[in-house]
């Protein structure tokens, strides 16, 4: 069995987690510790399930699931809440005193701390599995724990495992949601981070899914609703590799499909039908419907330069009852309107998987390398320079073992990165 | 000390040290300052927030309370990580214009600090389904833009008189309206008049009104002056459970250009008292020299003056700002780099 190992790192990884986890025991007809439902013969013949799953030998099953944070108050509300008797003891680690928003706290000072026991946790969870085929890592990159010490479990994980993927679910943060003044600091070391050491980054910005989840639900939406969105695309993006499907078993098919050229790994991400929470099952919608929203340019989870960017690839995975003809149909209309490189050549790379999420008739995901990504970067770039260059807030790095050369030097890793993109298209 | 080393034995994690002290008197000026830095001596990792009590010529008792709020004013500059200033003059006015006593007690007046730091430390003291816990230390990650711009300024709502809060309540709107009123700010100066560097507002108890809480904040947000070249220092805490007093509350924290003329008010005072070397004897028959004071005399006024270039640095972007709505990347940078010069070279200097 090909298993995933999925690491959440902080507040909001931890977040994510929790309506992540949550939703993959409804789909799998799992209670919330872990034991098959009454009558739910799926769970035993679902031999997929151990992808994500370690099954114990009382019937339940455990996620292979590791949960670090530098602040108590997230992870103790999941282990008071009523997943408590789900995860693995050992496997959730939290640590006080926090990494104060501050990605050289979270890196260098308390990471250095917590690194080794993370190490050997993950160690022990990779060697309960047979044939380990990567790690998915949720975290914001705007914080301090998510970003700092997310960034040196990423580090560290390359060095451990070079020939495993790693996918990161990356929070980026924006000016309209802001937590915190050092926001750009802290995601641009994390993104120089990702660069080296991830393949393949889907890149959430909380405030596309903001307005997303706000044309959806009209009312002023909560963090709760964002992570919710970010589950049905994490939920989705792995469906294929939890249900039997026609296409993308893997981990490294992802990669094959949607990395151009080396580096040029970051993606954004896109869920149809988006639905109010108990909405879902109500509007029965077609096919083309759902092809349509699930390419819409408002649908998608970053902040897109979408007018002067081109498409570089794109995979697209449908769930539920979709026939396979109507998929090549519409998706065919779709490509060619699609803005692609002129040098891919290529059509939008297809799965379908049997199992719609729970509430969904069927389901629409699209994970797309455009080269418009450029623009979150540059804006990032934008607010740190502005920083930077007038030494706001670089003293808390400095104390805590981060040069402003080091900080240059991430910045200058960026630019490129963003360069890069612009020069793709 | 020794007491001190023992607390911190007993504890687990130190989030931080807070120091309440007043800058006037003699125990909590120089005791104060010297406790300040010998904690910083010998737990340098340990952020220390000074809570300093500022005097009010309207509450004085010492007459020469402005040569040991300027001598204080050197250590918590160097030594304290940051530095909440409470007013006594501002907090006076408010408990007499607010609270509606005649002539305010200090007891009043400690009343509305303790409502302050109460609501300061809910983020620290609870948790919850909806609570935001920030530690000391993030919350001065996110107040402190430049070493030395540490100093803070609070403010509360709602003010309602302590024995009426059961019968009024303000909503959230007025609250934030009242929280960024230039009157309600525990320091007396005008913080709309001058420039946020960056900005903390912890909300208490109202989980109900959140949303509507949000909105009139992110208004509020648009109207503030901001300094253009911190782009995002804007921090929101979220606690659920209440204070005693209100059922809901909201602290404001800012880090805002206008405490310089706080500052200059005490040195101002200062001057008058050292131009005649008025009361000085009291300090040079106990070991200080007259350049010692005349050195510390200018260490506050480098302290004005890095607040002072800090609100012309963000005023000066604001023109370019209005110029074109979104600045390209590359002419900001360039003009922050000019602006942020003088900046760098004050820093410099002082080191």
């Amino acid at each position: 069995m090909r298993e995933i190992l999925s690491i959440h790192v902080g507040q909001c990884g931890n977040q994510i987690a929790d309506r992540y986890w949550r939703l993959l025991l409804r789909e799998h007809g799992l209670t919330e510790n872990g034991t098959p439902k009454e009558g739910n013969t799926t769970a035993a013949t679902n031999a997929n399930l151990e992808v994500f799953f370690h099954k114990v030998r009382d019937g339940k099953y455990i996620p292979r699931a590791i949960l670090v944070d530098l602040e108590p108050g997230v992870i103790a509300r999941i282990e008071g809440g009523d997943m408590a008797q789900l995860f693995d003891e050992s496997c959730i680690i939290r640590k006080i005193p926090g990494a104060a928003n501050n990605w050289a706290r979270g890196y260098n000072v308390e990471g250095e701390r917590i690194i080794d026991q993370i190490m050997n946790v993950i160690d022990a969870a990779v060697e309960k599995t047979k044939s380990l085929q990567g790690f998915l890592m949720t975290h914001s990159i705007g914080g301090g724990s998510g970003s700092g010490l997310g960034s040196l479990i990423l580090e560290r994980l390359r060095q451990a495992y070079p020939k495993k993927r790693i996918f990161t679910f990356s929070v980026v943060p924006s000016p309209l949601i802001s937590d915190s003044a050092v926001e750009p600091y802290n995601a641009i070391l994390t993104l120089q981070r990702i660069l080296d050491n991830a393949d393949a980054a889907v890149l959430l910005d909380n405030e596309a899914l903001f307005r997303i989840a706000k044309s959806k639900l009209h009312r002023s939406p909560n963090y709760m609703d964002l992570n919710h969105i970010i589950a049905l695309i994490m939920s989705s993006v792995t469906a294929s590799l939890r249900f039997p499907g026609k296409l993308n078993t893997d981990l490294s098919e992802y990669v094959t499909n949607l990395v151009p050229f080396p580096g040029n790994h970051f993606l954004t991400a896109s869920f149809a039908p988006m639905r109010a929470p108990g909405q879902e099952g109500q509007v029965r919608i077609n096919f083309p419907d759902v092809a349509r929203e699930t390419f819409s340019q408002d649908n998608f989870t970053a902040a897109i330069d979408w007018t002067n960017g081109v498409y570089l690839s794109a995979c697209a995975l449908f769930r539920g009852d979709v026939k396979a003809k109507e998929v090549e149909e519409n998706m065919a209309a779709i490509r060619k309107g699609l803005n692609f490189a002129s040098y891919v050549p290529t059509g939008i790379k297809m799965g379908v998987a049997e199992t719609a999420p729970e509430g969904f008739a069927s389901s629409g995901l699209a994970l797309v390398n455009h080269t418009g990504i450029a623009a979150v970067f540059e804006r990032l770039i934008t607010n740190f320079d502005i920083m930077f260059d007038n030494h706001a807030y670089t003293h808390w790095y400095e104390n805590n073992g981060v040069s402003r050369d080091m900080m240059a030097h991430a910045r200058n890793t960026i630019v490129n990165l963003a360069q890069s993109y612009r020069d793709a298209s | 000390m020794g007491r001190l080393d023992a607390e911190i034995d007993k504890c687990d994690n130190v989030g931080g040290i807070l120091v309440l002290h007043a800058t006037g008197g003699g125990s909590g000026s120089g005791f104060g300052a010297l406790l300040i830095e010998s904690i910083k001596e010998k737990y340098p990792e340990f952020p220390v927030l000074s809570c300093a009590v500022l005097p009010s010529p309207q509450v004085s008792s010492v007459v020469t309370e402005p040569y040991n709020t300027v001598f204080t004013l050197n250590t918590l500059r160097r030594s304290a990580d940051a530095c909440l200033i409470f007013d006594n003059e501002a907090l006076f006015e408010l408990a007499h214009r607010k609270w509606n006593i005649e002539s305010p007690t200090v007891d009043d007046l400690n009343l509305l600090i303790t409502e302050a730091l109460a609501g300061l430390t809910a983020s620290m003291r609870f948790s919850g389904f909806l609570t935001v816990e920030i530690s000391l230390r993030e919350l001065l990650t996110n107040l402190v833009p430049q070493p030395s711009l540490h100093f803070l300024m609070c403010a509360f709502a709602p003010l309602t008189p302590p024995d009426r809060s059961k019968f009024e309540e303000m909503g959230v709107e007025d609250m934030i309206r009242s929280l960024f009123d230039n009157g309600s700010v525990f320091a007396a100066c005008s913080p709309m008049e001058g420039r946020f560097l960056s900005t903390a507002v912890l909300y208490r108890g109202i989980m109900d009104d959140k949303p509507l809480a949000d909105a009139a904040l992110a208004a509020m947000r648009e109207q503030l002056p901001l300094t253009y070249w911190i782009p995002t220092a804007f921090k929101i805490g979220y606690v659920e459970q209440p204070g005693i007093s209100h059922r809901k509350s909201m602290v404001l924290l800012a880090n805002n250009t206008e405490i310089a003329r706080v500052l200059d008010r005490i040195c101002h005072n200062f001057d008058k008292l050292w131009h005649r070397k008025a009361f000085a004897n009291w300090y040079l028959n106990e070991g200080m020299s007259e350049e010692q004071i005349n050195a510390l005399r200018a260490s506050a006024q480098e302290l004005i003056q890095s607040y002072q270039v800090a609100e012309e640095s963000g005023a000066k972007a604001k023109v370019q700002d209005s110029a074109s709505d979104i600045p390209r990347a590359s002419a900001s940078a360039d003009d922050s780099r000019g602006s942020g010069m003088s900046l760098r070279d004050l820093v410099d200097r002082r080191r």
